[in-house]
């Protein structure tokens, strides 16, 4: 850290004097040409030094928490950046789990999984992290997904927070523009400054530096002051009411129980590409509360899951699906204290044991 | 379409390389129909009483400059104003008045039940609907010739850069720009953009993240703290300028892109030492039309001390009856109103006290003078922007009751305000040290990239991008 602080004061140091001799010594055109090239010299350095390095990351890591200082999408895309920057040991070099959030809670302890999650992440919004995959070389690529994801649609905002996937972006947004059809100058309007953000990432990554000053002066920001909102309701309200609250969440959710095409389109994109590149896909049939899962509505929501999961199962040669039944189950007891949604670390850390040991069996990969 | 906003970011380019590419006589049909699309992107309904006000404003002018007689003159003067500020009056204070009315027919035993119109106030027609009356006004006084060509007149109140949120141009400083060719040079290309760049700062930067500290406050949620309160009045004080002034920023840079020349809305405020100063300072756009357009023809100075007070009271009323339909506006207006009487009455007292204490204490005396005018201006800030007396009283009590408890609970917030008003600040003192608002285009080059830089980096991380309307468009 020292040495980016010294690099910081050369280099100011080193534009000021630069600067000095240009009004000293040049004149008209050259005098702006050089100033442009002293300012984009300035920008590149300071990207490399706040954005650009593996020594940064980890302290914006260290030191900004989650509910205190950054939100829940702030903290995956800090996690995700963090995580893009460490390498990899041998152990988790095999396994890459992506997902939403349960996902990042389910596999986010294990030694022997490289997990990437952003919370709601919908279908749509899974190729945005085919490079970083490919980057860290695994074997078998793990998505942990339910009837959950099979309603979610991607939100924009959200995609502001997933890494940076330039032709991905683009084919996305052109995709989901759609030209000509109703409503599309709108959607343009909403997919531009997702693009500007993705090609500055002093305003993508600008949360950070934000998040910094915040804490120096002691102010929250607008939206962690919502996230603390939601730490406080699971202080002050029951477990009762939680458990409540969780199951009429997911009975609303099987009422909005639709197909979306756009994201199974979107998740079979994703499984070909890594087809093309001999990489396993495995599909791990999500969990959620016992209780709820057994429901008449959910298991209904689940055979309409299996119904659009498995014929795209059947079509790639890469894919292995273990259902529920082949996985360890949560108990409820997993899920409480937590917000009944997801499960807590000694559990996710059982389900990853038994994890490996069927991974072991049906793939040719030393776990 | 706001200048803050990604439509404008699509629309300006375009419209800006037509305008390169065409000759005079095109640029300004270009330039109506640009300014349509602009306004239009609103509501494209308020486009036809936009130009019910034009078309009137036009027709009444040249009736007015053809007829010798003064009968006709006046006729033609009075349906103009007729129109206008008949339009004006139904669409921003019908229900007002209807309810006032109610009121004070209640207090006498009649009970008039109006029913509530829904009433969409159409953008910028405070503005417009002024700068049209000035045109007509100037014409009827003799002080310009007005124009033949409907378009052109058309352009002159429609042009985008100033229709929604002034500044209020007076017909003969924009028309002759409308009229003739325009030159466009590298100087005045680096000049708009700079004012632009700056105004963005302004707005987005400045205004936009002090709203996060204000709005909270003015919402009356929560029980008011003094020391909440205190902050948040200073931050809309800075928020409202900032806004405003960028807005302006923002419209005179654009203008001078394409080679106008728009007035200067805002010189440094709040360094003013007296009321009178603050008037010449803040809005001067609107100032000088009320100075024009009222002050002055229902008599300004020339009637008697008196008198002289009466004329200044009435208009500052007007004036904050201008900004809406609200008695806290009101209020706002006559409080500026009595300031600037006040001034007169004890400015003889302010010049013996500088001679008295010589130049070193006329300084000082200066700074202590600025800063008590900021303060009554702050104060009339919190007028403005509460909903209504109830809750400024609720805030004026909390200020006087309850400010030292909550000194700690403030202190994040007073230096999140330092933090976004340091950088204007800076620039600030600098125009107004030396009384030259480009000053900043002046400096050595090493000053103005590190600012440059500081600015950019400022709006790119904290920039507010979601395109935040402009305070003064409900006006």
């Amino acid at each position: 850290m020292n040495g980016i602080f010294i690099f910081l004061i050369v280099l100011v140091m080193g534009i000021t004097l630069g600067l000095v001799i240009v009004e000293r010594f040049s004149r008209g055109v050259w005098r702006t040409v050089l100033s442009v090239l002293m300012f984009i010299v300035l920008v590149v350095s300071l990207r490399m030094l706040f954005l650009d390095n593996d020594v940064v990351w980890p302290i914006y890591g260290k030191n900004l928490k989650l509910g205190v200082d950054i939100t829940n999408r702030q903290n995956h895309s800090l996690e995700n950046t963090v995580g893009s920057w460490r390498k990899v040991s041998e152990r988790n070099s095999q396994y890459f789990s992506l997902g939403s959030s349960q996902s990042g809670h389910v596999f986010g302890q294990s030694q022997w999984i490289f997990s990437m999650c952003s919370s709601s992440l919908a279908f749509d919004e899974y190729s945005f992290f085919r490079k970083e995959i490919l980057l860290k070389h695994p074997r078998a690529v793990i998505l942990y997904i339910s009837e959950f994801d099979m309603v979610r649609n991607y939100s924009i905002d959200g995609v502001k927070a997933l890494p940076m996937e330039a032709d991905y972006l683009i084919s996305f947004l052109v995709r989901d523009i759609e030209v000509g059809q109703k409503g599309w100058v709108k959607r343009f309007c909403k997919a531009c400054p997702i693009v500007y953000e993705n090609f500055v990432p002093e305003v993508k990554q600008g949360f950070i530096m934000r998040s910094f000053l915040n804490k120096l002066i002691g102010v929250s920001a607008e939206d962690v002051e919502y996230e603390k909102k939601v730490i406080r309701r699971k202080t002050y309200y029951s477990q009762e009411e939680f458990l409540k609250s969780a199951i009429i969440d997911s009975e609303n959710l099987y009422g909005r129980l639709n197909v979306n095409e756009k994201g199974w389109l979107a998740l079979e994109e994703f499984i070909s590409f890594f087809e093309k590149r001999d990489i396993r896909v495995v599909i791990l049939e999500g969990q959620y509360l016992p209780t709820v899962m057994s429901s008449v509505l959910a298991l209904k929501a689940n055979k309409v899951f299996r119904d659009r999961l498995m014929p795209i199962v059947h079509r790639h040669q890469n894919v292995l699906f273990i259902s529920r039944e082949g996985q360890f189950l949560f108990s409820s007891e997993d899920y409480r204290d937590m917000d009944w949604k997801h499960v807590k670390k000694e559990a996710a850390r059982r389900y990853c044991e038994h994890l490996l040991s069927v991974l072991s069996k049906h793939l040719d990969i030393n776990g | 379409m706001v200048f803050n906003s990604l439509q404008f970011a699509l629309f300006f380019p375009i419209v800006y390389l037509l305008y390169l590419l065409l000759r005079h006589r095109w640029q300004n049909r270009m330039l109506l129909v640009a300014s349509c699309i602009f306004y239009g992107a609103w509501d494209w309904r308020f486009l036809a009483l936009m130009f019910v006000s034009i078309t009137t404003d036009f027709f009444c002018a040249q009736g007015i400059f053809r007829s010798s007689d003064t009968y006709v003159r006046k006729l033609f003067l009075v349906i103009n104003f007729i129109v206008s500020l008949g339009i004006l009056g139904f669409f921003k204070y019908f229900n007002f008045f209807a309810a006032n009315l109610e009121n004070l027919l209640s207090i006498g035993g009649m009970h008039l039940h109006h029913s509530v119109l829904k009433i969409i106030l159409p953008v910028g027609i405070s503005f417009y609907t002024f700068q049209a009356m000035s045109y007509v006004f100037d014409v009827y006084r003799n002080k310009l010739v007005p124009v033949t060509s409907y378009r052109d007149y058309a352009l002159f109140v429609t042009y985008f850069p100033h229709l929604v949120a002034g500044p209020i141009m007076k017909a003969r400083d924009l028309l002759p720009q409308v009229l003739n060719p325009r030159v466009v040079s590298w100087e005045k290309f680096y000049g708009g953009c700079y004012l632009i760049g700056w105004g963005l700062f302004q707005k987005m930067f400045v205004a936009d993240n002090l709203a996060k500290i204000v709005d909270p406050v003015f919402a009356g949620h929560l029980p008011y703290h003094g020391t909440m309160v205190l902050v948040a009045v200073y931050a809309f004080a800075f928020q409202i300028y900032c806004d405003f002034a960028g807005y302006s920023n923002m419209a005179r840079g654009l203008g001078r892109l394409m080679g106008f020349e728009i007035m200067i809305n805002f010189n440094n405020p709040y360094f003013s030492r007296n009321p009178r100063e603050f008037w010449q300072r803040w809005h001067i756009s609107l100032s000088t039309w009320l100075k024009d357009y009222l002050y002055i023809p229902c008599g300004g100075s020339q009637g008697g001390r008196l008198a002289t007070y009466w004329n200044i009271f009435i208009t500052m009323l007007i004036g904050g009856l201008w900004h809406g339909a609200n008695w806290t506006y009101v209020f706002w207006g006559a409080y500026h109103g009595v300031l600037l009487i006040l001034h007169r009455i004890f400015q003889p007292l302010g010049q013996v006290l500088a001679r008295v204490v010589g130049r070193m204490g006329d300084r000082v005396l200066q700074m202590i003078s600025a800063l008590i005018m900021f303060h009554c201006v702050c104060l009339g800030w919190l007028f403005f922007r509460a909903s209504s007396f109830q809750q400024a009283w609720d805030m004026l009590y909390a200020l006087g009751w309850n400010i030292v408890p909550t000194i700690r609970e403030a202190r994040p917030y007073f230096l999140w305000l330092a933090f976004l008003i340091f950088v204007l600040g800076i620039v600030e003192i600098a125009q107004r040290w030396s009384n030259d608002q480009d000053i900043v285009r002046r400096w050595p080059l090493v000053f103005r990239f590190w600012l440059y830089v500081v600015v950019l980096y400022l709006w790119l991380i904290w920039g507010q991008y979601g395109g935040h309307e402009f305070i003064y468009f409900q006006f």
